[in-house]
């Protein structure tokens, strides 16, 4: 029975990564390694804090040996993970050959599970829910536009967008060649989607035109109204940031504690840790509301 | 809420109203620079920056008309 849990498993896998895929935005946003193996339960890591000064000369000279300043900085590797229970006739259905696996449930261990990455790769994983042990794209951004004001507002959005971009520019990130993510909450994003000013005219085309061709991209309510931030694009951000996988989701199934009634059940999980290698290539977008 | 004394921890910080330029109008804070902002300021400016020093509130006095009037005792 064991080898036909393992193989219900891997049918389960079948059916929970490509939904997953869809769902999951912090993914979306950053480089993704390929997995290292979920032996993996730390890493050391080059961290940029600052660049030094080049030189100009009409030749070569001694002495002038500089270097990139790089601290090594070490993670944890945190697990996301969510439990589940599968009846036990759906399984037994399922050894018969005739009934398809209904996954609802790992599924729905997965949604709760790939949430919780979201959130981490986003926002940060805080255990106090005040402090943050592993910051993400948000609490981890190297500048911060912050004002008070009405996103709602015709011309806000712009300005706001406008303001982050100018602060990464004068740290030296190439954002003329560079296309960004603008993440907001759910809120801010179907506000400036529906921003106009009085003859009818959208902001939103001038949203996307500052971003370079990346995206306006809403993280529900991963992030707060008052948050939110720009970043470059998964396909040019990987000197800055990335996503160290060590484990993709995958299920890992429990034996049943009634050999022939029990629910099947199971674990739903992940991990890996955000690195943000170049903190002012993030610029937050905070208290517009 | 009192106010508070915070040193930025971001590379740059631009603070203020929208209705102006933050960036030409030099309202930007560098990393390392303080200003002092309400409490509630400080916490919604997040990990962008840290609270140094805690300013006392200014004691506000009484109200003369709130103030209770004790009769003398001959």
């Amino acid at each position: 029975m064991t080898n036909a849990i393992v193989e219900f498993s891997k049918q389960l896998d079948k059916k929970i990564v490509p939904p997953l895929r869809q769902v999951l935005k912090g993914r979306q946003l950053v480089h993704v390694t390929p997995p290292a193996g979920f032996g993996v339960t730390s890493v050391d890591w080059g961290k940029i804090t600052e660049m030094s000064a080049g030189y100009v000369s009409f030749g070569f000279s001694d002495g002038n040996t500089d270097k990139i300043d790089i601290s090594l900085t070490h993670s944890k590797v945190p697990v996301y993970w969510k439990d589940y229970e599968i009846d036990r006739r759906i399984y037994e259905g399922w050894l018969r050959g005739g009934v398809d696996v209904d996954a609802a449930n790992a599924i729905a261990a997965a949604y709760q599970a790939a949430k919780v990455e979201d959130s981490a790769l986003i926002n940060g994983v805080s255990n106090d829910g005040t402090n943050y042990d592993i910051s993400g794209l948000y609490q981890g951004a190297g500048n911060d536009y912050n004002t008070s004001s009405s996103i709602a507002t015709f011309g806000v959005a712009t300005t706001a967008l406008t303001g982050a971009l100018n602060l990464m520019d004068d740290d030296g990130v190439p954002v003329d060649r560079m296309p960004f993510n603008w993440v907001v909450n759910s809120s801010t994003y179907h506000k400036i989607r529906k921003s106009r000013d009085t003859i009818g005219t959208r902001e939103l085309p001038d949203v996307l035109d500052l971003l370079n061709g990346g995206q306006l991209i809403s993280v529900g309510t991963t992030l707060t109204s008052a948050q939110g931030f720009v970043s470059p694009t998964a396909a040019v951000g990987e000197p800055y940031v990335d996503y160290y996988l060590t484990a993709d989701f995958q299920t890992d199934p429990k034996q049943p504690e009634y050999q022939k009634t029990g629910p099947i059940g199971g674990r739903v999980f992940s991990a890996g840790v955000l690195r943000i290698k170049q903190d002012v290539a993030i610029c937050k977008t905070s208290n517009l509301s | 809420m009192g106010n508070v004394k915070v040193k930025v921890r971001v590379s740059h910080l631009a603070r203020g109203s929208i209705d102006k330029d933050l960036v030409e109008d030099k309202t930007v804070f560098s990393k390392g620079q303080e200003f002092t902002c309400s409490e509630e300021e400080a916490k919604q400016l997040g990990t962008s920056v840290v609270v140094i020093e805690r300013i006392n509130d200014t004691v506000t006095p009484e109200p003369a008309q709130n103030r209770s009037i004790k009769p003398k005792v001959a």
